[in-house]
């Protein structure tokens, strides 16, 4: 039902957009135009049926995999965008593995420590990381490394030298909203009863923390975590710009200067796929860590 | 007692601090064209990447603007622009929300519907989309992040209508014969506004660094109009002559995004306690 | 019922950061002993029983000690008191249930819970339980202890609480309103199994309660709390049939009767300084010197 919505809302964005798709089409091939070439091109991409027609038409294509093919070279949008899915699922996984790493220790520790030292600078750092846009960062980090100190390369290769700028880009943003949100989730368990109960019963600081907190904490943990995908995917369209890693970012942006709708198109509905399974992917786990939600 | 009394002075304190500090933002957009120095639109040929002076304050950029005017003329659009979409998409969606909630049935199932769908696509990603088919230009960026935006809303007033519709306080107000559009205005948006409003000015940050993003992919507002996410991107490409012209529009992007962002955090603070007790 | 002494406060004071929420409090508490405290809410009840089992944060004694199982507490490190205590006394919670995580099996958490005192033994855990289980009537010994407390009802999740005192063999049970959250039948069984764990395993017993119905017949003693401090200590029925102390005539006389009106309660000052002295024997009362 959800993708079918999505689909269609996306079909139409392809829709609202202005001018001729056949025009934009031999416009992006660089073909001159004359009123037979617009002709045999609408005739050929099926724009003198109607919408409804076309939408259906391109829907069954899209379930196949099909998402058409680019305005510009004529190459299957699908095969595009996995050849350059892999560049971002590379730069997603790192930037969100490096976040989870840094921020989710980080945080236990604060809660614990709530107040501490720790707790004050790391809550002061995360509020000025959300305040951070990610294009801000982005630039910052090339202006500080590779302008000023030459360190990094400013274009992004496929080492992993050149993975490091635009992981950090992705995930000092990503990491500041972590802090904050997981230290709250863990800070609501350790206000919880069964903490008192379970310390009132002698249980060890360590598994009241590690086996009920952390258990507990884990489900609305999850729902961020799923939910940062779309940030992430969002966020990697701009680092990639300014880096330069050809992933599904700088594709999208590049059909965009050169008016490639079927390759936006196919980018919305593959990334917004993504995203549902991902979070689809979290509902399941929720069923395993909280015996609750399978009654509901 | 006295330790609640004084946490919560202070928090109205703090509260009251950050207000200042937004108005006092707000205000220099309104009077940006007043305030500039020089014309932020100007060129000039002869002082190109000039680097800070008495005269242009943050120094010049690439073609010899004031950098300074143009971060001034750049407050109007950006915090406006964010205010504005926040604005409307807290009116529809919260009109569409409680419509949702009241009536139930098949109205509220179609607003739902939409709203999943819209919460199916990562907002960055559709704004990206949305912005970048249509154009460049402030109000389809603003339509492209309204799009997703009003979700929020739409689900916490349904969510709050929902929960409240059965109190005993709507019930009477209906057999006391209120139309529903009465009940709406007067019995249920009053208790809900303080929640809704807190959310929408946390949401004033991250409208505000959206759109700033938008614009610096060049898909937002474009030149020659000052706005602070398509400076930076403008600037960036000659960072090492002239930094000043990138690290202004950025320092008044952090500022006054972290502003918004504490504003958020003290109303939020500030209301919850109100709640409480 | 031995006369060992199993606690005993010896003029405690405790509050959270404040003045004291309790002060110059001093009782005694045998084996097999059950004492029910009974007192308005936030007369200091709750804040006595975590003072004594000292986990908490708050509240902090500031004056007094107390002697459990023949240890002065107060001698002790903070990390050998908790050991002491959590492994000598099981608390029993108002919300039953709410003193275990909800989303974990009974069985988790019962064998972390005895891990964390070196009394897990794989072999006899399942037997152990069972007839623990069996002493207080609860069926079904599997099914309880792969079951999350969620999944359980009140009644249930307060008896599986007492089983897990007796479990553990502690000495002394302290419990918050252990029947108010529950109906009145259930509320009947968990009295019932209070009073057998007292007989059967010499649990003594300190019960906070603002419902003297309960104290009554569960308690060998009675102390009524008034503003923080213990106005009268008695044997139970003396205490019911003969109260001495203004506040606790005022208290009996609020207490709700089938068929009757629902008393009012004056709101009366009544004195609460001066010295606990014993009117007759094991009869205390606070009186002006």
């Amino acid at each position: 039902m959800i993708i079918i919505g999505l689909s269609f809302l996306t079909y139409l964005l392809m829709y609202i957009s202005p001018g001729d798709p056949a025009l934009k089409k031999l416009n992006a091939q660089g073909i001159t135009v004359s009123e037979e070439t617009l002709e045999a091109a609408r005739e050929e991409m099926g724009l003198n049926e109607p919408f409804l027609a076309r939408y259906a038409n391109w829907l069954s294509n899209a379930l196949t995999g099909d998402l058409g093919a680019s305005y510009k070279d004529g190459l299957p949008v699908a095969n595009k965008l996995m050849h350059a899915m892999r560049y971002t699922l590379i730069l997603s996984a790192a930037s969100l593995a490096v976040s989870l790493i840094i921020s989710l220790p980080l945080a236990v520790i604060t809660a614990v420590k709530k107040d501490g030292v720790l707790d004050n600078i790391v809550r002061l750092l995360s509020f000025i990381g959300n305040s951070l846009p990610n294009f801000l960062i982005s630039v910052l980090l090339m202006y500080f490394f590779c302008v000023k100190t030459d360190l990094l390369p400013v274009i992004a290769d496929e080492s992993v030298k050149g993975l490091i700028l635009p992981c950090l880009a992705l995930t000092i943003p990503m990491c500041a909203r972590f802090l904050r949100q997981f230290r709250a989730e863990v800070l609501e368990q350790l206000g919880r009863d069964y903490v008192l109960g379970a310390r009132a019963r002698g249980v060890k600081s360590s598994v009241i923390l590690f086996k009920n907190v952390l258990h507990n904490a884990a489900i609305p943990i999850l729902t961020i975590v799923a939910l940062s995908v779309g940030t992430l995917l969002g966020g990697s369209v701009v680092v990639e710009t300014i880096f330069r890693w050809p992933g599904i970012g700088k594709l999208v942006m590049d059909s965009i200067t050169a008016r490639d709708y079927p390759v936006i198109q196919g980018f919305v509905i593959f990334t917004s796929c993504i995203y549902v399974l991902i979070n689809l992917a979290a509902d399941l786990c929720y069923r395993r860590l909280d015996p609750r939600v399978g009654q509901m | 007692m006295d330790l609640t009394m004084a946490a919560r002075k202070k928090q109205k304190r703090r509260l009251c601090v950050f207000l200042v500090l937004a108005g006092v933002l707000v205000l220099i957009g309104f009077f940006a064209p007043l305030i500039v120095p020089n014309d932020p639109n100007a060129t000039n040929a002869a002082n190109m990447n000039a680097s800070p002076s008495t005269k242009y304050l943050f120094g010049t950029d690439r073609y010899g603007r004031c950098v300074f005017s143009r971060v001034i003329m750049g407050a109007r659009t950006s915090i406006f622009s964010a205010v504005i979409l926040v604005a409307v998409t807290f009116v529809i969606g919260t009109a569409l929300g409680m419509v949702a909630g009241w009536y139930g049935g098949a109205v509220d199932s179609i607003i739902m519907r939409i709203v999943d769908i819209m919460l199916a696509f990562p907002q960055m990603v559709l704004a990206i989309a949305v912005a970048g088919i249509l154009g460049g230009g402030m109000i389809n960026a603003m339509l492209a992040m309204g799009l997703s935006g009003w979700t929020l809303y739409a689900r916490l007033a349904r969510a709050q209508v929902i929960a409240m519709k059965n109190e005993p306080f709507i019930s009477a107000a209906r057999l006391s014969g209120c139309s529903n559009t009465k009940i709406m205005l007067h019995y249920l948006l009053p208790c809900m506004l303080g929640g809704l409003i807190v959310n929408a000015a946390t949401q004033l940050g991250v409208m505000m660094i959206g759109i700033a993003g938008l614009s610096f992919l060049g898909i937002g507002v474009t030149e020659p109009n000052a706005e602070w996410g398509s400076m930076i991107n403008q600037s960036r490409a000659y960072m090492q002559l002239a930094p000043w012209a990138t690290l202004a529009p950025a320092g008044a992007t952090v500022v006054t995004v972290m502003i918004f962002n504490c504003l958020g955090d003290c109303l939020r603070d500030y209301l919850d306690v109100e709640t409480a007790k | 019922m031995s006369d060992k002494t199993i606690l005993s406060l010896e003029g405690l004071c405790a509050g959270y950061g404040r003045g004291d929420a309790i002060s110059d409090i001093s009782l005694s508490l045998s084996t097999g002993e059950a004492l029910c405290v009974v007192g308005q809410s936030g007369c200091g009840k709750s804040t006595l029983l975590k003072s004594v089992i000292g986990v908490f944060d708050k509240p902090v004694i500031s004056a007094g000690d107390i002697v459990f199982d023949g240890c002065r507490l107060s001698e002790l490190s903070q990390k050998r008191r908790c050991a002491l205590t959590t492994s000598g006394m099981g608390f029993i919670f108002q919300t039953p249930g709410a003193a275990f995580n909800p989303i974990r099996s009974y069985k988790k958490q019962f064998i972390e819970t005895l891990k964390s005192h070196d009394k897990y033994d794989a072999k006899s855990f399942l037997p152990s339980i069972k007839d623990v289980f069996s002493r207080l009537g609860l069926q079904d010994c599997e099914r309880i202890l792969a079951s999350c407390p969620y999944e359980m009802s009140g009644g249930m999740n307060q008896r599986i609480a007492l089983a897990l005192v007796i479990l553990m063999q502690q000495k002394l049970l302290l419990a918050d309103e252990p029947t108010s959250a529950l109906d009145a039948v259930t509320r009947r069984t968990v009295a019932d199994e209070l009073i057998a764990m007292r007989t059967d395993c010499g649990i003594a017993q300190m019960i906070v309660t603002h419902d003297f119905a309960l104290a009554s017949y569960v308690a060998d003693r009675i102390a009524v709390m008034h503003c923080g401090r213990i106005v009268e200590l008695a044997p139970a029925k003396e205490l019911v049939s003969s109260p001495l102390h203004p506040y606790t005539r005022m208290l009996l006389e609020a207490v709700p009767a089938l068929g009757g009106s629902i008393p009012t309660f004056s709101d009366a000052p009544v004195q609460s300084a001066g010295k606990l002295i014993e009117a007759c024997a094991g009869h205390f009362v606070l009186s002006e010197v």
